[in-house]
Order: structure tokens, then sequence, then C-alpha cells
């Protein structure tokens, strides 16, 4: 009898180390997922693929990647797989850019799945190209948008 | 006298005993070596979070009690422990240490930079230029980190024949910039091979018109094309080099015992992949951009050329061993210094930013 109770006791102890250990597994994996997150929107916020300076994201390069035939397979060899990104501007037109219709467009989705994310989100500037003084000098002006950057899978 | 029974009852209780101590032991065991593989995981993932955040933010940091890995270069490179595989997904450089210091350091192309981050333990980096050409080896300098401020340093120095020329600096070690601004060439008028007995921590770049049997890396000087050869003390055959960069990459990354590639190739593998998407959306934004210059505006035939230039960049970079071939890189460096003029004129005018 008493062997059987420590031994219920020894079987006990290793279920629930092992259970704690299958916990910590699963709150480490979220917690590298949202590292992973937190550094893309870094890094998208940085990059010169994606800004003509660093914090402030460029219209015609969004534009250009969110409509590059394999842009999404493009940029998951650069940074990995399983992210997207999405702006969005807070005023002005809120149409999906496309070649067609830019600069009077507001929105770029890149890598957009239909699936569970973790993300974030941040307020950032876009420099948008708005035509030419005496036909050279840029004249540009900032909108303001929200920048959100997500990883699937949890 | 026991009876039988209290007999069997003591062996079956002393069998029992031994089994269940065999099962704590055993688990405690596996137990721990899972704690320990674990906690060496998570310091892996430290190095690499720590390098990420100094490639982002430029800042350079050390980070010390870095676990014992494998790197592994590759696409994309890995970090490995018994337990752990970790990609990297931006360009770095690593040598392993305990104690290593992350910096970032640029490659500006003038229209695009390409950006890494070097994790260096303590290196001396020595220079043997018996072809005496200095501002190649000031090049290659600005390629490695900048540890002013911080440890573990990466220090410079000349070997002289038998010499290792290191205190040059009013008596200290030299870090980037102080043996940048040294008058090198006056205080080296010539310089011996060199045959000194290298210390555990340095490196050995030599500068020769050839390099028969190189200690460390040897290069020999950049032809009018720009493009210079490159060997390793591990490797039989020459790389072509075409930027300091290469000369970094090869000197502190070495040859991986696994999988025989070097940080040579990981680094163009990433330049290539990095500089096509970018070739790509500048062309493709170029094209966004140019109708709303009018027909008459100065900015369009450098808009043209820039254009032009790119897409010719495109077209090089799509074959995968564009490093490994001659032609491929003379067009490549024609490409780019077309592109570095046409982006600087159009920044002139107020075309573009």
């Amino acid at each position: 009898m008493m062997i059987f109770l420590i031994m219920v006791v020894v079987v006990g102890l290793i279920v629930l180390l092992t259970g704690y250990q299958i916990t910590r597994a699963a709150a480490d994996r979220s917690d590298r997922t949202q590292d992973r997150a937190l550094f893309l929107l870094k890094q998208v916020t940085t990059h010169p693929l994606f800004v003509s300076e660093e914090g402030v994201l460029d219209d015609a390069k969004l534009t250009a990647l969110a409509t590059l035939p394999d842009g999404c397979a493009r940029l998951e060899d650069l940074f990995g797989p399983d992210w997207f990104l999405e702006v969005e501007t807070l005023d002005g037109p809120g149409a999906a850019c496309a070649q067609t219709n830019y600069p009077a467009c507001g929105r770029w989705e890149l890598c957009k799945q239909d699936a569970r994310a973790v993300a974030y989100d941040l307020p950032v500037n876009v420099y948008r190209n708005a035509g030419t003084i005496l036909a050279r000098d840029v004249l540009a002006r900032r909108d303001l948008a929200i920048l959100t950057v997500g990883v699937y899978g949890r | 006298m026991q009876s039988v029974h209290e007999v069997f009852k003591l062996i079956f209780g002393v069998l029992a005993s031994i089994l269940i101590l065999g099962v704590i032991l055993t688990f405690v065991g596996n137990y721990g070596n899972a704690q320990e593989r674990s906690l060496e995981a998570a310091a892996l993932r430290n190095v690499i979070k720590s390098a990420g955040d100094v490639y982002v933010s430029g800042n350079g940091i050390p980070f010390r009690g870095v676990p014992n890995v494998t790197f592994l270069p590759g696409d994309p490179p890995t970090f490995r422990t018994p337990d752990a595989a970790v990609p990297v997904r931006f360009p770095l450089f690593f040598r392993g240490g305990e104690d290593l210091f992350l910096a970032r350091s640029r490659l500006d192309m003038g229209w695009w930079s390409f950006s890494y981050v070097t994790a260096t333990p303590r290196l001396r980096v020595l220079f043997s230029p018996v072809v005496g050409d200095w501002q190649q080896v000031r090049d290659i300098v600005s390629a490695f980190p900048d540890t002013e401020f911080f440890d573990p340093k990466v220090t410079f120095g000349v070997c002289d024949g038998t010499q290792l020329r290191e205190q040059l600096c009013t008596g200290q070690a030299c870090e980037q910039r102080g043996f940048r601004d040294l008058p090198l060439e006056g205080l080296f008028p010539a310089v011996a091979p060199c045959t000194a007995l290298l210390p555990a921590d340095a490196i050995l770049i030599t500068l020769s018109s050839s390099c028969p049997q190189p200690r460390g890396v040897c290069l020999t000087p950049p032809d009018a094309g720009g493009i210079g050869t490159l060997f390793s003390a591990d490797r039989a055959l020459g790389y072509y080099y075409k930027d300091p960069v290469d000369v970094a990459a090869l000197a502190i990354g070495g040859i991986s015992d696994v999988t025989e590639l070097t940080l040579f190739d990981v680094k163009n593998e990433q330049f290539r992949t990095e500089l096509r998407l970018a070739a790509e959306v500048l062309r493709t934004r170029i094209l966004l951009i140019t109708p709303s210059f009018p027909a008459i505006s100065p900015c369009r035939p450098d808009l043209a050329a820039f254009l032009g230039s790119l897409q010719g960049l495109e077209a090089i970079l799509g074959d995968e061993a564009y490093y490994e071939q001659y032609p491929s890189l003379q067009a490549l460096l024609s490409a780019l210094g077309d592109l570095r003029a046409a982006h600087e004129s159009l920044a002139a005018k107020g075309c573009d930013y």
C-alpha cells in the first residue's frame, strides 16, 4: 500500500513537471512570435525597401511592392515567411493602391492572408509624391497613416 | 526467525525502492539536461534578438555570455545548438567567442546602402600590404566594426616581416578611426611579407600581386574594372571580390566545416536578393513618379538614365552565380557606377530625394 502511494506521488510529480514544461514551451513560442512581429515592425520602418528616410514610408515603394507579381515571395526571401504588412492613411482616398490609380489611393497590403496573427500597429508618416514645382522640384507631402505588421500563427 | 512472507515483503520493498529511486533519478537527470538546453536555446535567441536590434537601430552593443553555437552559412544562415536552430533573416557576419561586440556597418552605393551586422570577439586585424595600396587597406578597415568606447575590441596593425606593429596610435593599439587616420604611406614605405608567429585572435590580410600559399586571407589588387582575387588559407580556389565587404566577410567568417560555404557566399547571395528586389521596386517607383514631371522637365533624362541602369542591374543579378563570373561582376560594377552617377544628378537637381 505504501509503495503504491509513493508510486502515485512520483508519477504525479512527473506529470506535473512535464505539464509545466509543455506550458512553458507554448509560452516561449508565443513570445518568439511577438518578438518577431516587433522586429519586423522595426525593419519595415527603417529598411530602404519601404522608406524614403527612417520612419517615413514611401508611397511609390509601397505601391511597387504591393503590385509586384511575386512581391510577397520576394519579401519572404528577405524577411522570412508568414508575415504581413498593412498601411492605411488616415486622410485622403482610401482605395487600395495599384499602378493605375497611384497616387490617388491610400491603402497598401502585402502578404495578407485570412489567418490568425500577432500584430502591432504604429502611426507613421507616408511620403506622398504630389507633383512638381517649376517642372523640376518635387512637391512632396506627408500623410499620417497606421502601419500594421503581423506574424501568422500562434 | 522471520517467516517467508516477511522476507518476501522485505525483498519486494527493496526492489520497489530501487525502481522508484531509478525512475526519480532518471527523470531528474533528463529534466536537468532539458533545462540546461532550454537555457542555451534562450541565450542563443537573445544573441539573435540583440543582433537584430543592432541591425535596425545602428547602435552597437557588447554581448556577454554567448552560448557555444554552430553557425551554418546557408539560405537562410542558421545558428544551432543541440536543441535549437534559429534562422537569421538579416546579413550577419559572425565569429564565435564568449564575449562579442555587435555593430552595424554599411556599404554605401549612393542610391542604395547594404547594411550588415558584425558579431566579433576580440580581434587583431593585421595587414601585410606587400603591394603597398594603403587606400585599399583603409577601405577594408572601414568594413570592420568600430569598437571605440566598447569591448571586446577590434584593433588594426601591420605585420612587417617578423614584426607585428600594432601600438601605432600614441603607444596604443589602433581602432578603426585611429588606424585610418595614420600616415601609413610614410610609416611603412615598404612592407616585407609576413612571417611572424600570429596570436590566436589575429586575422592576417595580405595584399600581394600573387597569393600562392596564403596565410589567413590574401588578395590581389583590383584591376582597372575594380575586381580583384581573394584567397583563403582554408580553400584552394580563389574568389573574385568587388568591394571591401567581400574581404571582411571572408576574413571574419572563414569557411564552415559543415556546409563548406563561406560568409562570402552568404553575403553575396543576400546582396543579390536584396539588390535585385530593390532594383525592381525602384524601377517601378520611377515609372510611377515620372508622369508627375512635365515633358520639358530637366529631370526626365536623368530619370530615364536611372531607369535604364536599374533594368540592367536586374538582368545581371538574375544569375545566382553572378559573383563567381568575371564578366557579370564587370557589368555589375559598371551598372552600380552608372546608378550612383544618375542618382547624384537627380538629387543635385532636386528631382528626387
